[in-house]
């Protein structure tokens, strides 16, 4: 008696999860954008005034940044009225929350920020128009124009970093000197198939393949001989150094913390986020010397803005954004906190943390969002299959 | 002669199908039994069997971003994930490889604790050993320190140059620990054996607490030798009891999360727990296609083990009384297994707290003088120069918005699951032989099959937007958003802990005697009322009890909210955590004790004006 | 409300057919026991005339109310049945006192509070545990439980009473005491008495009425000296009484009005007025089962069957003889004290008025005794 009861639920459930029907937005992403003025470039004044009267002077905001909050909280100081909530989610969630909601047809959120590293979201958000750019020339006027395939807020990068307190400057000048007998045992890195950061460069190393057989040869002296399982130079580099028992760090932090622990004989160098330098003043004797890494160090991540799509209050985000990186000059308060060793604004005019190691002395690869998500799989299979 | 028939005849009144419909919806809305029975089963199906069915489909289901390299469009059935976990190039290192280091540990890790907790449970039990009381609260103190910090106590001790960083206490000293004592599968082995041996030990010990000893006796008068009637009487009745911790130890071996990535991921060694979470976040195929292998090991697990335990299960309950039970004198023994005991207890139990707790007090890490000692990370002001400027723990008000968190989310959850579970074990023990009973007692159990960081990642994607279905052109929100809420935190908690919940309060039930409670319904006192001046009285202890073991397992709890927590809801362990990973040993060494210390202080309480006894809801 | 009538009763659990087609009228103020070996449906049928249990088929009536309907699924609450039951377990709340466990239902039934205490402390005195109202139950002896289990079963005058094994967990010694205080309990308070028992010593003492169930089944429903006398069937026969009675091979012919028997104890003749319904109605032979009870054999020393003396087990009050005839075993039962030697010869004697005669292949009795009119009150 129970049970058909049981079973009387069980095929009504059923039939709502197939009744089930999600629904997707219209086709008209595009016209929305235009409609909401995303091309032009209000003033400040304007923007501010319009959100005030239209949207009760609220936005809402996904970060994957613990600053973000202390930015809005100085724009809420400086634009009283406005109310901007912030939440602090992690990358990892930040767009399957985004996406999800999206699809379900909850539209509360205004501005996304997180951080482009495989192209996911110029494929599969601006690509769909999910989010939109928000490129005023009054503030992206003299940005590379490389960087413009999204909005950017700041770039920072993958560099090595090296024990101080053992060396006067960076021990390793190319990626080859990782896989000798020297650092065998002796380098940090992360899981790359866990973590983007690290298989993004990875995939643009073997993008640029050709320069790495070039670097094996500066390095060595001899042409490098590849195997069978070796397509490329930089598949010979990844399987070598994965043979070399690399130290697989569980996050930036705990990199920094190896590489940088007082006292140690025969420290490692390892890989880690460009704005971990600010582990020096937590007494980790850390720095970075990329000017003289052959080739390149790796790729940017970009750190990017967007307006979501049928977004409830369009001019504070577009107000907000402006705030954010660093009003129409550039030295606006809305940059400050983000003005730090290891970060860099795309924005020329921006203030740059002092002692920071100018962008163009870094040798990098361009950013190839095509190339990478395209290969990214490939590449994160081809680093499971030679972990060891 | 009185007259031997009655003369009345009786007919009864044609049938009618109306009236029995009514009178099924009446029992059906006025049965109690019924009615949570329907609530239980409806609840159930949608906070376990839709999420599971979620699981699968998804494994099956071609994500957008393996379009290309699968060739389909996004959201074609596919094979892809279950072909590329077992028959491709990456299966061997995906999948094969941390699934045999995963059996390795959670065998040998099995076969340890179940020994070394079979045999204390044996000495605390059976024997005249002295200062029972003492012993028998500290061989369960391990179970209130979570594994993953014995885990960083252990780097604190063993460390070495391998992997770079603070040295640990041996290096410092100037012993060099060799590789494979620091790291990889013999650290995570020790390291959660002298955490799951906890499991073995209350199970045996509640087992043999409950075999009456004349059992034994009887042995005894028929002349059989001590260790014939231990292998041959005391052995087979425990078996029971071993079997399930067996299985508990096992499956909790082979979810296990924290420990091997402390352990073993710096050196590459790979279990199928952290080959789960490296592929959670970004190809979610794969990994809930790991989830449903680790789900079906962990069934074929105690699927083989009823099969093996069968008739004997009743075992368990054979003069659950007790009542006398005479102790084996030691004799010249007693000292050795004193010293051995303690010398054990001082390894698995001491060491790790105060490891932790001295490293708590040492100002830079790696430096075991006592020159560098400081309570900064206990009550230091912020100073720019140490931890990225982090004050000590009790001046930071992060510190205390977690501790209330914790708190909030250890009372709520256990508060909730227990009344949950006692519900659940009043149907289980109610309706045994029946269906509906059963059903229940299935439903339930599915969550214990689920590794927690799946459970967690299975809850962030059923819950991170709402769902609602169409019915009749109107809109119908069947799942809510809950993502970043507390009530998504609280909600995981419960439903994992469903299952031991509900056996706490079915083994709570089985002893209200369902007579006790007819004999109310005979005087006519409502379901409400039974259930409130007879049923909740006589199961207060076994209600604590339950309570504490939910309480001391969620106030731990990391691997199943990792996933799940925003910042503002971060709790202790996941403070620790955060803190340890991010290279902060001191802070996160210091936030173990404080988590420490609070288990340790409810169980008192609990266990000193309650009389709980966690075992309860351990038990199969 | 009269009598109790189950009508058709089928009970299930699973597959497992525990009560299958159960008849049964109990009249009021009947003592009417439910006896029958371990697993036979007893326990259920009383359970299901209480309401704990609800049947899959047949129909419950107490007195002209409709109690069960089970094909209309209508099973009323136990509450509104106007019973009480006093469980094997005595099932007294061991978190309450005596005297709450007693007030219980009252309070339930929200009565006014000096009702309450009259009512409650008229139960105790009857039961004479007045003094333990402000104990727990697990400071009382098992005596002392059941009564305040029966003192809780009667506080509210319940119009029957339903009792389920009770005295199956005291020793011999109180149980015949309470027997006794049963019976008075019946005759004082003319309750519906409905009594599960194991003990035919306890069926045959106190009840108007005994119905014997075998495997789900009954098998008679009788007076308890007609269930003595006259057992239904072989296995009834067998059932009832102790010692056991004597069931001996032989061959019977039915000519017209009497029925011709033989077997080792010679020839019987028996006249048509004995015979039952299940006497074959045609002429001729069948095998039988002679069931004689220990007691109705004597031993004489004039002439009489031989048998010999196997062995003597002597009781005080009775005498218990095994005595070899042929290849067939008898018992013989005497009162008081009397010496045989092993292997002695002796001679024996039956009244052929008090044999049963089976049927050997349909089990059932063919052949009833002469009821003895005089025995009854």
């Amino acid at each position: 008696m129970e049970l058909k009861r049981t079973k009387l639920f069980a095929l009504c459930l059923a039939i709502m999860m197939l009744l089930a029907s999600v629904a997707l937005a219209g086709p008209d992403e595009q016209q929305w954008a235009l409609d909401n003025g995303l091309n032009l470039d209000e003033s400040m004044e304007d923007l501010y005034a319009a959100s005030l009267a239209n949207e009760g002077g609220t936005v809402v905001v996904y970060t994957i940044s613990s600053r973000t909050a202390k930015i809005a909280a100085a724009f809420m100081e400086e634009y009283p009225g406005m109310n901007v909530e912030v939440y602090d989610i992690s990358s990892g969630t930040l767009k399957e929350k985004f996406l999800t909601e999206y699809e379900a047809g909850i539209r509360t959120v205004d501005i996304v920020h997180s951080k482009e590293q495989v192209g996911e979201y110029t494929f599969e958000v601006f690509g769909e128009d999910l989010l939109h750019n928000y490129q005023p020339a009054s503030i992206f006027g003299n940005v590379d124009p490389s960087y413009l395939a999204l909005t950017p807020l700041m770039l920072e990068l993958n560099l090595w970093f090296y024990n101080t307190e053992v060396y006067d400057e960076s021990p390793i000048s190319s990626w080859w000197d990782l896989t000798t007998e020297e650092w065998r045992g002796r380098v940090v890195f992360q899981d790359a198939a866990s973590n983007d950061a690290y298989c993004a460069p990875l995939t643009a190393m073997v993008q640029h393949a050709d320069e790495m057989a070039a670097d094996y040869e500066a390095v060595f002296g001899t042409p490098i001989v590849l195997d069978n399982d070796e397509p490329t130079a930089a598949h010979a580099f990844i399987k070598r150094f994965l043979a070399n028992d690399p130290i697989m760090a569980k996050g930036s932090d705990e990199v920094i913390e190896m590489v940088g622990a007082a006292g140690q004989e025969n420290p490692p160098v390892g890989y880690s986020s460009s704005v971990k330098l600010r582990g020096q003043s937590d007494g980790f004797l850390i720095n970075y010397g990329p000017e003289k890494m052959g080739v390149a160090n790796g790729i940017p991540a970009l750190n990017f803005l967007g307006i979501a799509n049928e977004a409830q209050h369009p001019s504070g985000a577009k107000l907000f954004i402006k705030y954010w990186m660093g009003g129409e000059d550039g030295k606006g308060a809305g940059y400050d906190p983000l003005v730090s060793l290891g970060s860099w604004s795309v924005r020329p005019e921006s203030n740059s943390a002092e002692g920071n190691i100018l962008l163009s002395d870094i040798p990098l690869w361009d950013i190839d969002f095509n190339y990478i998500y395209e290969n990214i799989e490939d590449i994160r299979d081809y680093w499971i299959v030679h972990r060891q | 002669m009185i007259n031997t028939s009655s003369n009345t005849t009786h007919t009864a009144p044609p049938y009618s199908a109306a009236r029995k419909w009514r009178n099924r919806i009446k029992t059906a809305m006025t049965s109690p039994y019924q009615i949570i029975v329907i609530i239980s089963v409806i609840l159930l199906a949608y906070l376990i069997v839709i999420p599971l069915f979620e699981m699968i489909r998804t494994t099956f289901t071609l994500a957008k971003a393996d379009a290309r390299r699968a060739g389909g469009e996004a959201g074609d059935l596919t094979f892809y994930y279950w072909k590329r976990l077992l028959f491709s190039d990456v299966s061997k290192n995906l999948f094969f490889v941390p699934l045999l280091n995963s059996l390795v540990i959670a065998c040998s890790v099995s076969a340890i604790s179940i020994v070394t907790g079979a045999l204390i449970a044996w000495v605390m039990v059976r024997t005249d050993i002295p200062c029972k009381r003492f012993f028998s609260l500290a061989v369960i103190v391990p179970y209130m320190l979570p594994s993953w910090c014995k885990s960083m106590a252990w780097l604190s001790v063993f460390r070495n140059q391998r992997i770079g960083g603070a040295a640990g206490l041996l290096s410092y000293l100037g012993v060099t620990t060799p590789d494979w004592l620091a790291y990889g599968p013999v650290a995570i082995i020790v390291v959660l054996s002298i955490h799951y041996y906890a499991y073995a030990y209350l199970l045996v010990s509640a087992a043999l607490r409950s075999v009456n000893s004349e059992l034994e006796e009887m042995g005894e008068i028929v002349g059989a030798s001590k260790t014939f009637i231990l292998r041959r009487i005391t052995f087979p009745l425990v078996l029971p009891a071993i079997l399930s911790s067996f299985i508990l130890t096992f499956s909790k071996s082979m979810g296990t999360f924290g420990v091997p990535s402390f352990l073993g991921l710096k050196v590459n060694y790979y279990t199928i727990s952290t080959s789960l979470y490296s592929t959670v976040q970004r190809q979610k195929g794969t990994s809930f296609a790991i989830s449903l292998m680790l789900i079906a090991i962990a069934s074929i697990n105690i699927f083989m083990n009823q099969r093996m335990i069968g008739a004997r299960k009743s075992y368990a309950t054979i003069g659950g009384k007790g009542g006398r039970s005479s102790l084996v004198k030691l004799g010249k023994w007693k000292p050795v297994i004193v010293a051995v005991l303690s010398i054990f207890l001082l390894f698995a139990v001491m060491m790790p707290l105060v490891v932790l707790l001295y490293q708590s007090f040492m100002l830079k890490a790696g430096e075991f003088g006592l020159d560098n000692l400081t309570l900064h990370y206990w009550f230091g002001n912020a100073d720019p120069n140490i931890s990225d400027g982090m004050p000590g723990v009790f001046k930071s008000s992060q510190f205390w918005m977690f501790v209330k968190n914790t708190l909030k989310l250890t009372f709520i959850t256990s508060l909730v699951a227990t009344l949950c579970g006692q519900m659940l074990g009043y149907i289980n023990s109610r309706g045994r032989h029946l269906r509906s009973g059963k059903l229940v007692e299935q439903l339930v159990f599915i969550p214990y099959l689920i590794p927690s960081i799946a459970f967690g990642a299975m809850y962030l994607s059923m819950f991170a937007t709402s769902t609602k279905v169409n019915i009749f052109s109107q809109d119908i929100t069947i799942i809510p958003s809950l993502y970043g809420t507390f009530a998504l935190l609280v909600l995981v908690s419960i439903v994992k802990h469903l299952p031991f919940a509900s056996r706490a309060g079915t083994s709570n039930m089985m002893q209200i005697s369902i007579e006790l409670e007819e004999a109310g319904q005979i005087a006519g006192a409502s379901f409400i009322r039974r259930f409130g001046q007879i049923v909740l009285p006589l199961s207060k202890n076994g209600f604590m009890s339950g309570f504490m073991l939910i309480l001391i397992s969620i106030m731990k709890e990391l691997d199943l909210i990792v996933i799940l927590i925003t910042p503002t809801q971060a709790t202790l362990p996941y403070m620790a955590y955060t803190y340890s990973t991010s290279g902060f040993q001191q802070p996160a060494s210091a936030v173990a004790i404080v988590m420490f210390a609070m288990v340790f202080f409810f169980y008192w309480i609990a266990n000193r004006f309650f009389n709980a006894d966690i075992a309860g809801g351990l038990g199969g | 409300m009269d009598h109790i009538v189950l009508q058709g009763i089928n009970k299930f659990y699973g597959t497992n057919h525990v009560l299958k087609d159960i008849d049964l009228t109990i009249n009021q103020g009947e003592f009417m026991t439910l006896l029958g070996p371990s697993g036979c449906g007893k326990t259920t049928t009383l359970r299901v005339v209480a309401g704990l249990e609800n049947p899959q088929s047949g129909m419950l009536w107490m007195g002209d109310r409709l109690v069960v309907n089970a094909k209309e699924e209508y099973f009323e609450a136990p509450a509104k049945r106007q019973l009480n039951l006093v469980f094997q377990s005595y099932a007294l709340w061991p978190h309450m006192t005596v005297y709450d466990n007693v007030a219980f239902e009252l309070n339930v039934n929200k009565l006014p509070k000096q009702t309450i205490r009259d009512l409650v402390e008229n139960a105790l005195d009857r039961m004479q545990i007045g003094e333990f109202a402000q104990r727990y139950p697990n400071e009382l002896s098992g005596g002392q439980q059941q009564r305040v289990a029966i003192a809780r079963a009667i506080v509210n005058a319940p119009k029957i009473l339903l009792l389920d094994e009770p005295l199956s967990n005291l020793d011999a010694k109180l149980r015949i005491d309470m027997r006794s205080e049963l019976k008075r309990l019946h005759k004082e308070m003319g309750t519906t008495v409905l009594y599960v028992t194991h003990d035919q010593a306890e069926a045959l003492t106190l009840s108007t009425r005994i119905a014997v169930f075998f495997d789900g089944r009954i098998e008679q429903i009788d007076t308890p000296l007609n269930i003595y006398q006259n057992p239904v069937t072989i296995r009834m026969a067998d059932f009832i009484g102790n010692p056991r009675i004597n069931l001996l091979d032989g061959k019977a012919n039915r000519m017209g009005n009497t029925l011709r028997v033989t077997c080792s104890l010679g020839d019987f003749e028996f006249d048509q007025a004995l015979f039952t319904d299940d006497m074959p109605k045609e002429d001729g032979e069948f095998d039988c089962k002679l069931g004689i009870r220990p007691e109705q054999i004597t031993l004489t020393k004039k002439d009489g069957f031989m048998a010999n003396v196997y062995s003597v087990m002597p009781a005080g009050s009775e005498t218990l003889i095994q005595l070899k005839v042929g290849n067939d075993n008898l018992l013989v039962k005497l009162l008081g004290l009397h010496h045989y030697e092993q292997d002695a010869q002796v001679k024996l004697k039956v009244d052929p008025q008090m044999i049963n005669v089976f049927h050997a292949q349909t089990e059932r009795l063919v052949k009833s005794v002469n009821q003895d009119e005089d025995m009854l009150e």
